[in-house]
C-alpha cells in the first residue's frame, strides 16, 4: 500500500494548507503524513508532494477547527505547532482527522494512550511551559518615544501568542518585541491591534534607551539580591526553576554593559 | 504621568527598597494566582488565574511580587521579628506615593506581577491600615492599575478600614505567625489570638457576600476576588506536625482559606525565648507540610488519616503520600480501569492530572502500563499499588517491609539537599528544650465560629 507524503512550509498556514489538499484528494490518514521540510533517504513506495501555502486555503481549516473543536483545541493544535518537532505536522494532522470523526471533536484530547494526540499534548505542554516562562522572564527597557522594547530568544515560535497577552497587559503603551533567533518583531502601537514585522525594519543600533533606564535596572536588582533568604540559599533549586538560557535577557542577571542597546 | 527619579532621589529610593525588600523577605507568600482578569482598554494591568513567576531568586523562591513593607518600623515586640521594636535595625519608610511609582515602573518593565504591600504597625492599626488602603487607593484610581495586589489585613484595625481595602485588593490575608495561642502568646506578646480571627473571619464573610451580589448584579465591585491566605512559623514553637496540619484543615474547612503557608523558622534575633536549630531552618519539615497540604487540598485527604495523636510527626523517609499507603495495604491493589478517581488520587505516583487523564482514556481504551507511563504516572512508585486488565506490571509482593524497601530505595526527589537538613536533630532539640502542652485547640476554635 502506497504511502502519501506531503512536503510544506514551517508554518501555520503551509501545515493546514496542507492538510486542505489531504482531505481534498481524500487520502487516508493513517497512510499520510505531512513533513516541514525533506528527509535525505527517500522512500520507496511513497509518493511525494510538495504543497504551495495559499493563505485562503488555510483560512478554511481554521474556520473549520475552531467551529468543531472549539477555541481552546484550536488554540492547543497552533501551540504544538510552534515547535520546532519535524513530526508535528503528521501528529496534528492524524489528531485532528480522528477528532473530526467523532460526534463531538474535542473529546479526541481525551484520548491521552492514543500516540498521535499524546504526541500533540506533549508538544503543547513544551510551548505551553514556555509561554508561561516568558509571560514572566522577559524584560522590557524604554526607548526614547515611551517606547517599550524587550528581545527574546525562545524555542519555539511563540510571540504571536505573547504579544496577545502584552496587548491585553499595556494596551495604551507602544511596545515591541523582537525574537532574535527568527528576526522577527511583534509590533505594537497605543490603542491599536499588534502585527508581526520582520526585524529588518528597523535597525537594532539606532534604537536609543531612555535616560534613567540603567537606574530602574539597579533597582530591581537591588530588590532581587534582597528579597532572597541566606539561610534558605538553593542554587540548583533556582536553575531549575529559571533555566539558565533565559537569564542573557533579565536585567537582574546581566551587569551593564553588556550587549544591551544603550 | 510617571516621574523619573534624579539621582539624589533615586539613591534615597535605593536605600529604602533595600530596607524595606529585606524586612519583607520572611513573608512567605508570592503568589499571583487565584483571579483572571482581562484588560480593559484604559489602565494597565491584567491578571491570571495560574499566576506568573516573573523570577527566582537565589534561594529558589519565586518573585512574582514587589514584596515590600510600607515601613519596617513597629511598635510591637514579637520575639521572631526581625522588625521588632527591640532589634537596632535601619528603619526607612515609603510614602504611597513613592510606593505607586515604584510598583507602576517595575510593572511597565515586566519586572513583576503586581504589589505585596505590608508593614510594621506605625502609631496604631488603624493608622497603618489607613495607609495601606490609601496606597491601594492611588495605585488603582490614580495610576489606573489593574495588576495583581495582595495586602495584610493588620489585626485590631477597623473593620470599615479593612472592607474599603479588601475592595481594592485581589488577595488579603492575615498572619496567624505561629500554630497555637500559646505559642502567640509567648512569643508574640503584643498580639492575641482573638486578633487575627477577628479580621479572617471578617473577609471570609466578605467574600462570600461580594460572591452573592455579584450573581445578582454583574459589574458589583469584587472583594478580596482571589480569596485569602495565612502563613504560620514551623520550628519556632514545640507543636507537634499533627497539630500545625490540625490547624491548617481548620482554617481550610472553617474559614475557607484558599491557602496556608509555612514557613520554616530563620532565628534572626538570637532571642532567649527562641530554639537555635542545629541545622539551620527545618526545611524538611517544611516540604513534608506542603506535602500534607496539597493532600488536604487536591487528594481528598483529612489530617486525621495522614497523622494521630500517636503518631505525631511526619515520616522523614517517606512522603506522607506513599507513607499513607504502605499503612493501608489491605486497599490495595486498585485496577486502574474501573478504580473510582478517589482512590485512584490515592496511589502513589498517580497525581491529580494522571489521574483525571486516567478517568478519560479509560473510557475509550484499555490502559496498559506505557500507556500509564505516558500519562505521567511515576510508576517506579505505582507499580505496588495498581494493576492493569487485572495484572500487575511484573510480580510484586504487597507486603510493607519489601514496598518500604522499595521505595526507598528510588531517591526521592527533594527541592534541596538532603545532607542541609538535620530534621531528627531538631525534634531531638525540640523535646529537650520544651515541654510539649496540649492545647486545646478546639475550645479556641469554638470561641471565634
Amino acid at each position: 500500500m502506497e504511502e502519501h507524503i506531503l512536503i510544506c512550509e514551517d508554518s501555520v498556514d503551509g501545515i493546514f494548507t496542507a492538510v486542505y489538499r489531504a482531505y481534498e484528494k481524500r487520502y487516508a490518514p493513517e497512510r499520510t503524513q505531512i513533513w516541514i521540510s525533506e528527509e535525505e533517504n527517500l522512500r520507496l513506495f511513497a509518493v511525494y508532494e510538495s504543497v504551495d501555502t495559499d493563505k485562503e486555503t488555510s483560512g478554511k481549516v481554521v474556520r473549520t477547527l475552531k467551529r468543531r473543536f472549539g477555541e481552546k483545541g484550536f488554540y492547543t493544535f497552533c501551540l504544538a505547532l510552534s515547535t520546532p518537532d519535524t513530526g508535528k505536522a503528521t501528529a496534528v494532522y492524524r489528531t485532528l482527522a480522528k477528532g473530526l470523526r467523532l460526534r463531538r471533536p474535542s473529546d479526541i484530547f481525551y484520548r491521552h494512550a492514543d500516540p498521535d494526540v499524546h504526541k500533540v499534548e506533549s508538544l503543547q505542554t513544551r510551548a505551553g511551559r514556555e509561554m508561561d516562562h516568558l509571560r514572566g522572564f522577559l524584560r522590557f527597557c524604554e526607548l526614547e518615544g515611551r517606547i517599550l522594547y524587550a528581545e527574546i530568544g525562545p524555542e519555539n515560535h511563540i510571540l504571536p501568542y505573547l504579544a496577545d497577552h502584552f496587548a491585553d497587559r499595556f494596551p495604551k503603551e507602544h511596545f515591541l518585541i523582537l525574537d532574535t533567533g527568527r528576526s522577527l518583531s511583534a509590533v505594537h502601537e497605543a490603542g491599536k491591534a499588534w502585527f508581526l514585522a520582520s526585524a529588518d525594519s528597523f535597525m537594532r543600533e539606532n534604537l536609543k534607551e531612555r535616560g534613567g533606564e540603567a537606574l530602574y535596572r539597579e533597582l530591581f536588582r537591588c530588590f532581587h539580591h534582597k528579597i532572597a533568604i541566606e539561610a534558605r540559599r538553593n542554587e540548583n533549586l533556582q536553575k531549575n526553576m529559571l533555566p539558565l538560557r533565559f537569564r542573557p535577557y533579565m536585567a537582574e542577571f546581566t551587569k551593564e554593559g553588556d550587549g544591551r542597546i544603550s | 504621568m510617571i516621574r523619573y527619579p534624579d539621582k539624589g532621589a533615586a539613591a534615597g529610593t535605593m536605600e529604602k527598597l533595600g530596607v524595606l525588600s529585606d524586612a519583607a523577605k520572611y513573608d512567605v507568600a508570592c503568589t499571583s494566582s487565584g483571579v483572571t482578569r482581562r484588560g480593559n482598554g484604559q489602565g494597565m494591568g491584567n491578571t491570571i488565574a495560574a499566576g506568573i513567576c516573573h523570577s527566582f531568586s537565589s534561594d529558589g523562591r519565586c518573585i512574582s511580587l514587589l514584596k515590600i513593607l510600607l515601613t519596617n518600623e513597629c511598635i510591637y515586640d514579637c520575639r521572631y521579628c526581625i522588625n521588632r521594636r527591640s532589634n537596632d535595625v535601619p528603619r526607612a519608610a515609603f510614602t504611597p506615593e513613592e510606593l505607586c511609582e515604584l510598583t507602576v515602573g517595575f510593572y511597565r518593565r515586566n519586572y513583576i506581577e503586581g504589589l505585596f504591600l505590608s508593614s510594621g504597625i506605625v502609631g496604631s492599626p488603624d493608622i497603618t491600615m489607613e495607609l495601606l488602603w490609601r496606597t491601594l487607593w492611588l495605585l488603582r484610581k490614580k495610576y489606573e492599575f489593574q495588576g495583581y495586589i495582595h495586602v495584610k489585613a493588620i489585626p485590631g484595625a477597623d473593620a470599615e478600614l479593612i472592607r474599603r481595602t479588601g475592595m481594592l485588593a485581589d488577595r488579603m490575608s492575615v498572619n496567624l505567625e505561629l500554630p497555637t495561642a500559646e505559642g502567640l502568646r509567648r512569643l508574640a506578646p503584643n498580639k492575641h489570638r482573638k486578633n487575627i480571627l477577628t479580621p479572617m473571619r471578617q473577609i471570609q464573610t466578605g467574600i462570600l457576600q461580594s460572591r452573592n451580589e455579584l450573581s445578582l448584579y454583574r459589574h458589583t465591585p469584587r472583594f478580596v476576588p482571589a480569596g485569602q491566605s495565612t502563613q504560620m512559623i514551623v520550628g519556632a514553637t514545640p507543636e507537634s506536625d499533627y497539630q500545625i496540619l490540625t490547624v491548617a484543615e481548620t482554617l481550610y474547612r472553617k474559614f475557607a482559606l484558599k491557602r496556608v503557608f509555612y514557613s520554616a523558622f530563620v532565628n534572626v534575633n538570637q532571642d532567649k525565648e527562641l530554639p537555635a536549630p542545629l541545622g539551620g531552618a527545618p526545611l524538611l519539615r517544611e516540604h513534608r507540610l506542603y506535602q500534607a497540604d496539597w493532600l488536604l487540598r487536591f487528594y481528598g485527604f483529612a489530617a486525621d488519616e495522614l497523622l494521630g495523636e500517636k503518631r505525631p510527626n511526619f515520616n522523614i523517609l517517606l512522603d506522607p503520600k506513599c507513607d499513607w499507603a504502605v499503612r493501608h495495604l489491605d486497599q490495595f491493589p486498585v485496577d486502574v480501569q474501573t478504580a473510582e478517581y478517589r482512590m485512584l488520587l490515592r496511589v502513589p505516583g498517580i497525581g491529580v492530572k494522571s489521574a483525571r487523564f486516567i478517568v478519560q482514556a479509560r473510557r475509550s481504551a484499555k490502559l496498559r502500563f506505557e500507556d500509564l507511563k505516558r500519562m505521567g504516572v511515576v510508576l517506579k512508585r505505582a507499580v505496588y499499588f495498581i494493576t492493569c486488565s487485572g495484572r500487575q506490571m511484573y510480580p510484586t509482593r504487597l507486603e510493607e517491609d519489601y514496598i518500604v524497601r522499595n521505595l526507598l530505595g528510588e531517591k526521592e526527589k527533594l527541592p534541596f539537599e538532603k545532607d542541609q537538613v538535620t530534621y531528627r536533630q531538631l525534634s531531638l532539640f525540640d523535646d529537650l528544650h520544651f515541654e510539649r502542652k496540649e492545647e486545646s485547640e478546639g475550645a479556641l476554635w469554638k470561641s471565634i465560629s
